[in-house]
């Protein structure tokens, strides 16, 4: 805990008085170096979880193998086969990454959970429905004033709300400065 | 004798639509007028009256192919502009790795081939870390990364040896799809204009930030960036998008409605 | 030549959908290609980034503080063992110390201080002063929710009575200020949706597999039509 605190406070007063620049930017690259090493504590994690499966062959074992095929043949081929590293990364990782990231969960959302039980619930769908229109091309087709409308809400009280978000965020983390230094917080590391 | 469809296929059934919906416009164009955004003139200010011989720093921390890194790439060809014509110098680094396979594969649309590496343009690669790496770049990239993308080290480049800090750039541009408050903090507020490429859903969070003068302009997928394709005079991918996205919106919207009917029907029957 | 990408989008992408209808092996197989594809570029990207920054410099002669980071980044492995695991928070601890110190400092200008800034009232046109108000009464209605929000009677409900009247305020505009988030999530999700595949879908050979897949998925329906539909009591 104290590593924590001594490290915070050092890079803290550095960053506001300038003493010891140097030696705060070397800390910063130690920071960037444990966060490599953290990245691989989760490959190393992954892979020992799927090696376990296919030992004890619990159920899905084989899509295991499909793991292991895939991590292996895309790490070998990186380094040996250049066309077939850009081949992988153009015609499997990316449509695979795009595929995983379509937003069918926020139509579940908009499907099941956006039901007006009162008026501020019609306040809030009135928003939605404005801002959703501005940001396509027939917005302005069906109706000039939504996009008048719709950009006064967003340029005014939407911003004015997410401005005091933002203050509080900014302020909550200067608390966790100060909770820290006092000794009052104590969860960042779960077990300590 | 009454049968009811269990409510997990109704969702499945709205999916279902909501693919056939979307898939339609993109056979049958329907050729929607695309509208350019304020925003969008106020990026492409920004970026044509940076002096000449300024440095962009370029930071990619997500990959979205067909939506973020399509802006991305759409800011990136209006930099390219003035770096062919020595005016501007590009250096590129990315946060995680699925944005090097971006740069990967949009190599030939950029036409970062024909550059001069190393002069015209650095890349980077991946300085891991989040914000701490946005930290350690704009205090020292030096100390944060010794080599770029292809190991070269950084002293044998001479774009880099103008390239120490924040302080030496003319423009930072972050890409990303959520909360801009890490690059905000990091890039904002030090006297250089910051673009950020962020998802539609994220300009609520942006908007303070634009308003404090902190975010110099953004960009998000999709009829912004059609906007600004047609504004460079090169359309994409964004802007054979457009018409659909209004289709699905529109549909989107349908949704709402038929199950706000649907659950007071619902309602009264009981 | 093969277009790889025009056979493969479609087919990844109908795999991964597979999903919405029900769980099926070939949504297992693309959830699983992933996590690998992803562990493998992760490790080489990674593991290039130590050889260049860390162990070709300490090769070199240059130990400093490429050997500091080297030696904490190792430290954090010896979590694997239970002996050694508290070992592993030291590294932690100075990652986790480094990370809030760097928001800490980043957090003063440009999320408070830069948002306290207030634009005149009176200034400018009627409705610019209106529009400044409309900001700063969001702005403190907002934080009059969060913060100073008390249960009524009491000394503090009775005292800061005012306060939960601007917090009302508040609570309307942030009703607003949540719709356009979700507004703008439903227009995110238009594009992220399934724009980009169907581009692949409509055209050849992507429109020979959507078919395929469509007539897979109708047998399906069919096949277990049953299992649909339930009679309610």
């Amino acid at each position: 805990m104290s590593l924590y605190i001594i490290v915070m406070v050092f890079l803290i007063f550095s960053a506001y008085t300038g003493v010891a620049s140097n030696f705060a930017a070397d800390v910063r690259s130690w920071g960037i170096a444990i966060a490599t090493f953290a990245a691989l504590i989760g490959v190393i994690n992954i892979s020992y979880l799927h090696i376990l499966k296919l030992y004890h062959r619990r159920k899905g074992w084989q899509y295991s193998i499909v793991m292991f095929t895939c991590f292996i043949v895309y790490f070998v081929v990186a380094y040996v086969y250049q066309p077939g590293y850009n081949w992988i990364i153009s015609n499997l990782s990316i449509p695979l990454g795009a595929a995983f990231l379509s937003g069918f969960n926020t139509l579940g959302v908009i499907f099941r959970g956006s039901r007006a039980r009162s008026i501020w619930s019609v306040l809030i769908l009135f928003s939605v429905i404005m801002t959703a229109l501005l940001s396509v091309s027939i917005g302005p087709v069906i109706w000039p004033g939504i996009v008048d409308i719709a950009r006064w809400i967003n340029d005014y009280p939407t911003t004015g709300v997410f401005r005091a978000v933002t203050i509080g965020i900014g302020i909550g983390l200067l608390m966790l400065v100060v909770r820290a230094i006092l000794g009052m917080e104590k969860s960042y590391l779960g077990e300590l | 004798m009454v049968w009811k469809l269990k409510p997990e296929y109704e969702d499945s059934i709205v999916m279902l639509l909501f693919i056939v919906v979307a898939s339609v416009p993109m056979a049958i164009p329907l050729g929607i007028p695309v509208e350019i955004n304020p925003m969008t003139l106020k990026l492409y200010d920004t970026i044509e009256n940076l002096p000449d011989g300024g440095i962009v720093l370029y930071d990619l921390t997500i990959l979205n192919w067909f939506t973020n890194f399509q802006s991305d790439i759409t800011i990136m060809k209006q930099i390219l502009r003035r770096v062919k014509a020595n005016e501007l110098y590009l250096v590129i680094m990315t946060e995680g790795t699925g944005p090097i396979m971006g740069i990967d594969k949009a190599w030939n649309t950029l036409k970062l081939g024909e550059l001069e590496y190393g002069v015209q343009w650095v890349y980077l690669g991946l300085v891991p870390g989040a914000e701490n790496a946005e930290a350690a770049v704009a205090a020292d990239v030096w100390s944060a990364k010794e080599t770029d993308h292809y190991g070269t080290p950084l002293s044998e480049l001479p774009l880099m040896q103008r390239f120490h800090s924040i302080n030496d750039l003319a423009l930072v541009c972050t890409g990303m799809n959520t909360s801009p408050d890490p690059p905000c903090r990091q890039f904002g507020g030090k006297g250089i204009p910051l673009i950020l490429q962020n998802g539609i859903s994220t300009i609520p969070l942006m908007m303070p930030y634009v308003e404090a003068g902190i975010i110099t302009a953004y960009m998000t997928p999709g009829l912004q960036t059609a906007g600004y394709e047609k504004l460079l005079g090169e359309l994409g991918l964004a802007t054979s998008f457009a018409d659909a996205q209004s289709v699905t919106v529109l549909y989107a919207i349908l949704v709402m409605v038929a199950s706000n009917v649907m659950y007071h029907m619902r309602r009264r029957k009981r | 030549m093969i277009d790889w990408e025009a056979f493969m989008f479609p087919i990844i992408t109908l795999m991964s959908w597979s999903i919405l209808y029900r769980h099926t092996p070939l949504w297992d197989i693309v959830e699983h290609a992933i996590v690998g594809l992803s562990l493998a570029l992760t490790l080489k990207f990674m593991l290039d980034f130590i050889r260049g920054n860390l162990i070709i410099p300490i090769s070199n002669g240059s130990l400093y503080p490429a050997i500091i980071g080297l030696t904490l980044g190792l430290i954090t492995w010896l979590r694997f063992s239970d002996k050694t695991r508290d070992f592993s928070y030291w590294s932690f601890a100075i990652m986790t110390g480094i990370g809030t110190a760097i928001c800490a400092i980043g957090a003063a200008g440009p999320q408070i201080l830069a948002q306290l800034r207030v634009a005149s009232w009176i200034a400018g046109t009627p409705m610019t002063n209106f529009n400044n108000f409309i900001m700063w009464l969001s702005t403190v209605g907002t934080i009059a929710y969060f913060i100073f929000t008390f249960k009524p009677g009491g000394i503090t409900g009775t005292f800061f009575k005012g306060l939960n009247g601007l917090a009302y305020v508040g609570r309307i505009f942030m009703m607003l200020a949540f719709g356009t988030t979700l507004g703008s999530l439903i227009a995110e999700m238009a594009i992220m949706g399934i724009t980009g595949y169907a581009y692949y879908y409509v055209r050849p050979p992507g429109s020979y597999i959507l078919a395929i897949g469509i007539i897979l998925l109708v047998y399906d329906v069919y096949r277990r039509r049953e299992t649909f539909v339930y009679r309610p009591e």
